[in-house]
């Protein structure tokens, strides 16, 4: 019960996506589970006055074939609290993943700040980390 | 261990309760459609029969009960149904059925007989119409309704719209629904897979049997056939012309129950009736007839699921499974479709054909892994498709004259698709697995991913097919087109409607109806124009009868016999 109780603490301090599925820490250690990288984007492929769609490309990262694109963004770059996510199909067959992820209710005429991410349908990451960056609604 | 399991199902909760995502509720932001007030742009090629003519009402809208009389495909959709209900019946009392063909001709029986509806007027392929792959068998219905059909139950209201009962939905075709197994959630995957109906609601848990407990659903559905007891089922079948074929496949004695004196008057009582005082029950039975009651109102169901599992509606026929098999080849035309349909386009990704995806190069040089690809994952998805405002469902807010309200929140209601089975919405025991509700959120919005299999089998040319479960597209091409460019067009529809200077469903389109888990693999394909017609090509090399069945030894269930002579042991 220990772990399980710190392993919730973790995922709730990261603040990341997890919605309390301790197992996938154990799952994550195993090897044929490696972080998958960024081969395209992320970047902006379209926006209006109230809403975006955010576009990167990873390595295949394996798992479900269910997965979820998540944008955390914000108008400040040091504080990038709010979340986006979007559902994504996985085909086991392909070298690449791409993600979309559409932003709604935004604010128009105005600079947002974003770091991308993906995960697996049950809540497991796939180790994709993205820097700072910027789009603007119309 | 138990212990280690409570406190990971109470993380789970906590965590859902906390996190800002996944589990906010986000609701619709779009304005209404205008659909329903500007002028309807008929399909290209089409034009209303002259029969139906004086149906059409101001504002878009029909007259269902003119349809009923007058439309020349719900003719064509009747005389269909009482010729194979004949043929089947006159298979039955030949005596000649082995068992297996036996249970199948029942079924057909069932599908094909408009006396088990409340009014004695509608039967199962009434909206779901062999010819156009067991599903909306009306053009007119597919432009007027989003291929929603009338139910049994006509509304005498005065002025009133509209005039007869009717789905909410497109009726979704059964073809290989029998394939789909009982609906589980895949711990592992983190999604559902399996069930029946464009929601998921017929679970099969019970039966273990999904399509037969989707043959459960209409005769029930206040919409539909709108039987207001399981029993009355029962009672029908025992009235019916092969009664004796019934109990030949499951059992002497198996329609004895003993009918209380109100029977043909409650069984003639729209569910749904005020007078019946919200009782799913209402006929009183001794609690063994109930019993035999429900046993029958199941057998009914497996038989309907092997009918539909059978050669008449999931053969394998199509010049697709030609291909597979090398019996036969594709056009060039066929192949880059076929090409698209696991390449670029990414459809095999949800809508599997049994070989890997080539996108962006890929290759796939092995052979099929299934020679029976079901062109399903039996998953569920939010496609992101619009609210279809022509639907006469969302008229349906007021009571009818036996004080039924269908649709409460006329206008205001949304789709949720699974997230309306999982909520509650069709009332105890459902959902049946109490652990399903914690899904919800990841769940709303989503439909069936329905097989691709016969998408493009219509009665005749230029029938128009209603697509999707609010039948928002009219064409293989629209749906297509919807996959290749639903977020090609920012910006393109405000205030209710698409910008001058663009056209809905060619270079505009509108928000979801229901924005949460709406699917990004699809929406921005890079399509040509060319590459759609390509994939429709491919659609259409999917339609089942291409390889005649009468080369085969698959022939449709009421046409098999026994052989005259007992093979030797």
């Amino acid at each position: 019960m220990k772990s399980f109780v710190l392993t919730f603490a973790s995922v709730v301090i990261a603040g990341s996506i997890q919605w309390g599925f301790a197992d996938d820490a154990v799952m994550a250690a195993v090897p044929a589970h490696q972080a998958a990288q960024l081969t395209a984007g992320p970047e902006l492929e379209s926006a209006t006055d109230t809403s975006a769609i955010i576009r990167w490309t990873t390595v295949n990262p394996g798992g479900t074939a269910l997965h979820y694109g998540v944008v955390h963004y914000g108008t400040d770059a040091k504080d990038l609290t709010q979340v986006a996510q979007s559902p994504n199909r996985r085909d086991p067959s392909h070298p690449d993943m791409i993600f979309r992820v559409r932003i709604m209710r935004l604010d128009s005429n105005t600079t947002y700040y974003y770091t991308v991410e993906s995960t697996g349908a049950t809540g497991r990451s796939d180790g994709v980390s993205s820097s700072v960056k910027t789009f603007k609604t119309q | 261990m138990r212990l280690h399991a409570f406190v990971a199902a109470m993380i789970v909760c906590f965590a859902i309760a906390l996190l800002p995502i996944g589990s906010k509720k986000v609701f619709s932001q779009n304005a209404l459609s205008p659909s329903a007030e500007k002028a309807l742009t008929l399909p290209a090629g089409y034009t209303i029969p002259p029969q139906d003519k004086p149906c059409i009402l101001p504002g878009n809208k029909v007259d269902l009960q003119c349809l009923i009389l007058n439309d020349p495909d719900f003719a064509r959709v009747r005389a269909e149904e009482a010729r194979l209900e004949a043929q089947a019946l006159a298979a039955a009392k030949s005596g000649s059925l082995d068992p297996f063909h036996a249970v199948e001709t029942l079924g057909e029986l069932e599908i094909f007989d408009p006396n088990l509806s409340v009014n004695n007027n509608i039967a199962c392929s009434y909206c779901h119409d062999p010819a156009a792959g067991y599903g909306n068998g009306a053009s007119i219905l597919s432009i007027f309704t989003g291929g929603a059909n009338p139910g049994s139950v006509p509304i005498t209201n005065h002025g009133k719209y509209p005039d007869n009962r009717i789905a909410k939905r497109n009726p979704q075709s059964y073809v290989y629904s029998p394939y789909f197994p009982p609906l589980q959630y895949n711990i592992t995957q983190g999604d559902f897979y399996g069930g029946n109906f464009w929601d998921a609601r017929a679970s099969g848990y019970r039966l273990q049997n999904s399509s037969a407990e989707q043959a459960q659903g209409p005769p029930l559905d206040t919409q539909e056939m709108a039987n207001p007891d399981q029993a009355c089922i029962a009672y029908k079948l025992s009235l019916s012309k092969y009664k004796f074929f019934f109990e030949q496949v499951w059992g002497t004695g198996s329609l004895e129950i003993t009918w209380p004196a109100n029977v043909a008057k409650i069984c003639h009582t729209p569910k749904g009736a005020a007078s019946l005082g919200g009782s799913a029950t209402p006929l009183t039975l001794s609690p063994s007839d109930r019993t035999r009651a429900q046993q029958a109102f199941d057998e009914f169901a497996q038989a309907i699921a092997a009918y539909e599992i059978g050669s008449s509606v999931s053969p394998f026929t199509s010049k697709f499974d030609g291909y597979l098999a090398g019996s036969n080849s594709l056009t060039a035309q066929e192949l880059r479709g076929y090409e698209l349909f696991r390449g670029k386009g990414t459809c095999n990704t949800c809508h599997l054909d049994g070989r890997s995806n080539t996108a962006a190069g890929g290759t796939d040089t092995g052979a099929a892994t299934s020679v029976e690809p079901m062109f399903t994952d039996f998953t569920y998805n939010n496609l992101g498709l619009p609210k279809n405002t022509i639907l006469p469902w969302y008229a349906e807010n007021f009571p009818d004259q036996w004080g039924f309200t269908a649709n409460p929140l006329g206008i205001g209601f949304i789709d949720e698709g699974v997230g309306l089975f999982l909520d509650g919405y069709y009332g105890p025991p459902l959902p049946p697995n109490e652990t399903w509700g914690e899904h919800l959120p990841f769940f709303e919005g989503k439909f069936q991913t329905s097989t691709a299999r016969n998408v493009g089998k219509v009665p005749y040319a230029g029938f128009v097919k209603a697509y999707m479960h609010n039948g928002y597209l009219l064409s293989l091409k629209e749906v297509v087109h919807f996959y290749n460019t639903r977020d090609a067009f920012p910006g393109t529809f405000v205030n209710g409607q698409c910008r001058p200077g663009t056209v809905e469903k060619v270079n505009c389109w509108p928000p979801p109806e229901d924005p949460n888990n709406e699917n990004m693999t699809i929406g921005h394909l890079g399509l040509t124009g060319t590459e759609e017609n390509d994939l429709v090509a491919f659609l259409e090399t999917l339609t089942d009868g291409f390889i005649q069945t009468a080369s085969l030894t698959s022939t449709p269930a009421s046409t098999i016999r026994k052989p005259a002579t007992p093979p030797r042991r």
